[in-house]
């Protein structure tokens, strides 16, 4: 029966944020199910290799069968396997860090929502961020697997459409000041009985998105996924036996506990604090914010305890964390800095709790404000705290501040004359920002944010051409884009594009315009985001573009963006000279930078330039002394 | 001229196999360790000891060879040790930095203490001229030939080598890539060039430039290579046709490929599934998985009913190559992988022992186990045997390594942690067998599985079991395969044209004339070789994919009276939409479909290798052929008495039950108690396996796991 209690909103946190209790599945058959108590560790290790291939091949799959580019180019979507009571299973591979803490949540409310109607070939849709989801963008669907009339797990896919059928044509509306202007939201519905989509639902939907033909192919994408694993899964019960697969989910959730807890013994018990200013938005944050936060670790309990109760309040536009969103900013900053190959399962990530208050724009948003880019601009700029309160418990795993997108979530539409006019939307992912620098490496390019971290694809120059009206005229690495240190900021790309034939809409909110990346021990900040609308013919600036608004870039006029450089760690006059030579002869920072900033004197007549040591020495303490 | 000759350059060892060339019956096969500094001496030496054999000095043995087939590894470690030659690039005007911004998707992404992908080229030697053309092939902005010239020269000062060209979509209109060719002949008359539109005219131009740069650092080197060897076997009296094997399980002459060396890159590894099949044919199964264990690598490629599996994309060191390959999957578990303890989880690779210092159980300073050495301990490596007695090796330090790394943090035997190390191995192997079957809907119960490389034949029998896979076969030239292969390979070429048309509206006269254009190709090609039409034969693919997705299925298509006709098209719609159903579960028929890539494989099918037929033994059971009897592990808590076989004296009509070893000069096989092992006529091995009593379950042990950490 599902629960006739779950209907009107606003939901309580608690059905999406506590764990699901045994008493509430107990009318699932098998959901119980624990498994063999003790698997033995070959069997163990083979299990769990073996589902870390059905997650690859649920990643696979949704490359190869999507039709939107932020799909299958830029690779936004994760896939991975829960628990039946909605944890999340080592399993999460080649996922994105901003849906690695927000798969649980959406799945916990679809349990309690459907009770035991749960049914083998249903599946459920999830995107809404009252109901547990990280933003409407993220359509997370979620099918129960079962094996001989027993439920073994849920497979999940979290993909990010294109459009959610909002009055504008974007799924990232920095505008939507409430739900009701976000799109359409589907707080846990099935879409899905006996392995076939439900029509009337699917008519629905195609009629009220935009571009119905793409979504409906993504959605086919998302089953072809979710059908992937559900086979494989199967597969694994029969090979192993369904008591011994138990075992091994049970276990490799005992296992991700374990190994967080080992990380989180070798820490020192410690409490800090630390601030940082927000990012301006022009008629909505007009004077900067402080943003605070204070982590306390208690390595013998085993917990790492962020409070976010002092973040600033809600405001009215889309720009406010969801509770699922804000809850995975620390786990993103807390995973890389405590080993990087930590087990991606509820485990361990149960072991970075977040005090979220209620009403605060990193916290738990109050009903109706919208969260619509929830998962990119302030999610990142919360991260790059998290990580800058990081760096006064642990300084050599340090990472300096992350850069960003002049529009991290902008939608470009237009009509495509080659195509019978046919309307169009599209995402950019033709340059990407880079990280900041840490003690021993330069800050990583093609990072495009903390909530990607690299983990995203760049699209071909001509696919996107042959698909889209557009020329390409230049992606490029932004000279001196990357904070001076004496490692790096990671250099920031940029693209140069005109529409063909029409003028194009374009829809924008980005971060990293107001302040740059920060630099840490010395290292300087890196270069700000920003982007400007160019004349075709001289290549003049006509417009600079604000972080958030809405623009037309005309057939006459190239929309240049500038992504934003990581920033430096240490002082620059400590950098390798070598390493300030291979940089200046590939462009990556001009000669004035090589000489003014790092103090290094190059002969740049040999291909291979030269540092000239003795007036680099010599230039160097000339430097040093005057500062 | 009565031989016929097959060298495969490994790594390793350089192997040959020997046949008659007019009834091609084969007459043996040959090892001599490669000679990496100059890779003709180790062929030499090979060819030598091959006329040995025969009781010939080496000058008459080549002076009576008809047919010499060449499979190296000279462009693959050209590129792997990143030592071709010194490379420019000229390209379109703000696409400098496209070998540098690669693809994204790091795949690591909690981890930033690392060094960033490296470009092919550095940035500053990809250099930028002023030019424009659009995806139709209009010329947006027209080629500014001063500054090609000046690069040109710029690119001379600075003692390039080679020189790659690749424009913006030169795939639909060349001009501009033609013109700057001459240039480049104009400027610097000499210099190893080639432009991405003669090469591969593939779309997305990160592809297609990684592919021409790839070609260009190959060039010099591997050209004059050829040349070298070919001069060197004519010293000797060489008067025959030289083969290459090139990526796609094809031989083509010396000219088409010394322009080309980007198709030469899986040169090597591509001709195991054929040679795999050879022998599954004779069994009478048209599926075979080949699969080969080297040492940090295990290798597995796929023929189905007949069909060699290909890929769109061969990648090295993950540079896309843009050249159509023999599809093999590479695990990073070999004999060399050492096995760890991470948080209680044994873990096996990737990292390896290499050469140096190698397993512990080689002598050569090696602590760490590694599966080898697991294989010592559970004695199906016996040390008096490995390698017909050419290498020592000690069981002890096996022993002590698997003991102090794995059984004793685990607080299990020593032989249950190297049984678990074998166990976890084969698991990373399944993967890759998976990978080749079940994941694409294939399923592997009906194969026969081929082995390649000496070490295979030891845990094959457990990966088929898991598999459940009956029937294995060893051949006799199980660790020459690729060179017995290369012997049998068909003459092929493959030819490919981006041509854009769907279904909503399809120019046939566009594509039917693109089409056209390969398949002329393709026969062009067969008749320079001098095979006569009835014999030529053609297959054509095409790639296609719903409306806006990126990725193509590639489906095999066939013409009407050499055209695409309405029905025809009908047809392959139809095809692609099953196809996609099989591979993922959905599809969408009421969707157009797109067309991109149109690819035409021109093959000759030489004559096959024969093996000769050996007289039935009149002793049923293999006791003549007996060494002597050891201990070996299975699993259960006992060691079992393990009887050791002579493979040179077991005869055609013997069976050797399980559990037992049998060794070969090359080659060991574990035969474990639930198979058994027959010779047949011609002189190869199948193992019957019996896939009822499939895998070990589960034993519970008696030690919680939730301690080992």
């Amino acid at each position: 029966m599902a629960r006739d209690d779950i209907l009107i909103p606003p939901y309580k946190t608690e059905l999406f944020a506590e764990p699901i209790r045994p008493e509430e599945i107990a009318g699932l058959p098998g959901a119980l199910d624990t498994g063999l108590d003790q698997v033995d560790p070959v069997t163990f290790s083979v299990v769990h290799a073996r589902i870390e291939g059905i997650m690859t091949e649920m990643t696979e799959t949704i490359l190869a069968t999507a039709r939107n580019p932020i799909l299958h180019g830029a690779k936004d979507f994760t896939c991975c396997l829960l628990d039946t009571y909605g944890a999340s299973i080592l399993s999460m591979v080649d996922c994105i860090p901003v849906h690695v803490g927000t798969m649980s949540p959406p799945l916990r409310f679809i349990i309690r929502a459907f009770g035991d109607d749960i049914r083998e070939g249903d599946v459920f849709l999830n995107n809404a961020s009252y109901a547990g989801n990280s933003h409407v963008g993220d359509f997370t669907m979620f099918a129960p697997i079962f094996y001989e009339g027993k439920i073994v797990a849920w497979a999940c896919s979290k993909c990010h459409l294109l459009d959610i059928g909002a009055h504008l044509p974007t799924s990232m509306d920095p505008f939507a000041k409430d739900i009701y202007e976000e799109g359409f939201h589907f707080p846990g519905v099935r879409l899905c009985r006996d392995h076939k989509p439900i029509t009337d639902l699917v008519r629905f939907i195609a009629y009220n998105f935009r571009y119905p033909q793409q979504w409906h192919g993504d959605f086919l994408a998302q089953l072809s996924s979710l059908w992937v694993a559900e086979a494989r899964v199967i597969e694994l019960c029969k090979r192993f036996g369904y008591d011994t697969f138990k075992g091994c989910l049970t276990e490799s959730l005992r296992y991700g506990e374990r190994a967080m807890r080992e990380e989180i013994a070798k820490l020192p018990k410690i409490t800090v604090t630390e601030t940082l200013k927000t990012e301006c938005f022009k008629g909505y944050i007009d004077e900067p914010l402080e943003f605070k936060m204070t982590l306390t670790i208690d390595p013998e309990e085993g917990y790492i305890d962020f409070d976010y109760s002092e973040m600033p309040d809600q405001i009215d536009f889309s720009y406010n964390l969801s509770y699922a969103t804000c809850r995975c900013s620390a786990i993103q900053g807390t995973l890389p800095i405590l080993s990087p190959d930590l087990p991606y399962n509820s485990g361990a990530l149960d072991r970075i709790r977040v005090k979220q208050r209620v009403g605060a724009l990193a916290g738990i948003p109050r009903w109706p404000v919208g969260t619509e880019v929830a998962t990119v601009g302030l999610n990142d700029e919360v991260t790059n705290l998290v990580f800058k309160t990081w760096a006064k418990v642990l300084p050599d795993r340090a990472l300096a501040g992350m850069g960003e997108h002049p529009a991290a979530n902008h939608t470009g539409a237009g009509i495509d004359p080659r195509k019978n006019d046919q309307p169009y939307g599209h995402l950019h992912y033709l340059a990407a920002s880079a990280a900041g620098a840490t003690e021993g490496f330069d800050g990583l390019p093609h990072m495009f944010g903390h909530c990607i971290m690299g983990n995203m694809g760049y699209e071909s120059l001509e696919i996107h051409e042959q698909s889209l009206p557009r020329i390409i005229w230049e992606v490029k690495a932004e000279q001196d884009s990357g904070g001076a240190g004496k490692w790096r900021g990671g250099i920031a790309m940029s693209h140069r594009l005109q529409p063909v034939d029409h003028d194009m809409q374009l829809i924008y909110c980005g971060v990293g315009h107001t302040w740059p990346a920060f630099g840490l021990y010395g290292g300087e900040g890196g270069e700000v985001a920003d982007h400007w609308l160019l004349d075709a013919g001289t290549q003049e600036i006509e417009a600079r573009l604000e972080n958030m608004g809405e623009t037309i870039c005309r057939r006459d006029q190239h929309w240049y963006a500038r992504t934003g450089g990581g920033g430096g760690f240490g002082d620059p006059l400590e950098r390798d000279p070598a390493k300030v030579r291979d940089d200046a002869r590939d462009g990556f920072i001009s000669l004035k930078a090589a000489r003014e900033v790092y103090g290094v004197v190059l002969d740049t007549k040999p291909e291979l330039y030269a540092v000239d040591e003795a007036a680099t020495q010599a230039l160097r303490a000339e430097m040093r002394a005057a500062a | 001229m009565k031989y016929r000759i097959s060298v495969d350059v490994g790594g390793t060892f350089t192997d040959l196999t020997i046949a008659e060339s007019e009834t091609f019956t084969q007459l043996g096969s040959h090892k001599s360790p490669t000679t990496p500094e100059d890779r003709s001496v180790g062929i030499l030496n090979a060819m030598t000891l091959a006329a040995e054999g025969l009781n010939l000095t080496l000058q008459e043995l080549l002076s009576q060879t008809a047919v010499f087939c060449h499979g190296s590894t000279t462009a693959t470690n050209t590129i792997i040790e990143m030592s071709g030659a010194k490379t420019g690039l000229i390209c379109t005007r703000g696409t400098k930095y496209i070998l540098w911004r690669g693809e994204g998707r790091r795949q690591t992404m909690f981890n930033y203490k690392m060094e960033p992908n490296k470009p092919l080229i550095r940035p500053y030697l990809c250099r930028e001229v002023t030019e424009r053309i659009d995806a139709q092939g209009n010329i947006l902005v027209p080629l500014n030939e001063d500054e090609v010239r000046a690069e040109v020269r710029q690119l001379r000062e600075w003692g390039v080598e080679a020189i790659a060209v690749c424009t913006m979509w030169s795939i639909v209109n060349d001009k501009h890539e033609r013109r700057i060719a001459e240039i480049i002949e104009e400027e610097w008359p000499g210099v190893d060039y080639c432009i991405s539109s003669d090469i591969q005219p593939i779309i997305r131009e990160y592809y297609r430039t990684s592919c021409v740069v790839l070609n260009a650092m190959l060039q010099p080197k591997v050209s004059r290579y050829l040349r070298n060897l070919q001069g060197k076997l004519e010293e000797r009296g060489f008067r025959g046709e030289t083969l290459i094997v090139v990526s796609n399980g094809g031989v083509v002459p010396i000219s088409e490929v010394a322009k080309k060396p980007v198709f030469m890159l899986f040169s090597g590894p591509s001709m195991a599934p054929e040679a795999g099949y050879y022998f599954s044919e004779i069994e009478g199964i048209p599926n075979c998985i080949t699969v080969d264990m080297g040492g940090t690598s295990f290798d597995v490629s796929t023929v189905l009913e007949g069909q060699v599996t290909t890929t769109k994309d061969g990648r090295i060191l993950n540079y896309p190559t843009g050249v159509a390959s023999i599809e093999i999957a590479t695990l990073g578990a070999g004999g060399g992988s050492i096995a760890t303890i991470d948080k209680g989880l044994i873990k096996v690779g990737p990292r390896s022992a290499e050469a140096v210092p190698g397993p512990a159980c080689y002598m050569r300073g090696g602590t760490e186990p590694t599966v080898t050495d697991a294989y010592v301990v559970l004695g199906y490596i016996s040390p008096e045997h490995f390698l017909n007695g050419r290498m020592k090796i000690d069981r002890d330090l096996a022993v002590k390594a698997v003991k102090e790394h794995i059984a004793d943090p685990l607080g299990i035997s020593v032989e249950d942690a190297a049984l678990g190390i074998t166990q976890v191995v084969n698991e990373n192997m399944l993967g890759g067998i998976l990978d080749m079957t079940i994941r694409r809907g294939v399923d592997p119960r009906e194969f026969a599985l081929v082995t390649g490389g000496g070490a295979t034949a030891v845990p094959v029998a457990f990966l088929a079991r898991e598999m459940g896979i009956r029937k294995i076969v060893i051949p006799r030239e199980t660790s020459v395969l690729c060179a017995f292969g290369a012997n049998n390979a068909a003459i092929a070429m493959s030819e490919v044209v981006s041509k854009y048309s769907d279904t909503g509206n399809f120019d046939y006269e566009g594509v039917n004339a693109a089409v056209a254009g390969i398949t002329g190709k393709g026969s062009e090609f067969l008749t320079r070789m001098g095979i006569a039409p009835r014999d030529q034969k053609f297959e054509l693919f095409v790639s296609a994919r719903y409306p806006m997705q990126t990725t193509e299925l590639e489906i095999p298509i066939t013409l009407d009276d050499g055209k695409i006709t309405p029905a025809k098209l009908d047809e392959i719609t139809e095809a692609f939409h099953a196809a996609y159903l099989a591979r993922y579960k959905t599809n969408d028929p009421a969707s157009d479909v797109e067309f991109l890539m149109w690819r035409n494989m021109a093959t000759f099918q030489r004559p096959k290798i024969v093996l000769a037929e050996r007289a039935k033994s009149t002793e049923a059971t293999p006791l003549s052929a007996m060494l002597s009897t050891s201990k070996a592990y299975f699993g259960g808590g006992e060691a079992v008495d393990m009887p050791i076989y002579d493979g040179d004296r077991l005869q055609y009509g013997m069976s050797v039950p399980g559990p037992a070893l049998v060794v070969l000069p090359d080659t060991t096989i574990v035969v474990p108690p639930f198979a058994t092992l027959n010779m047949r006529k011609h002189g190869y091995f199948v193992m019957d396996v019996d896939v009822d009593t499939q895998q070990t379950n589960a034993r519970s042990r008696k030690r919680a796991l939730a301690a080992a950490g």
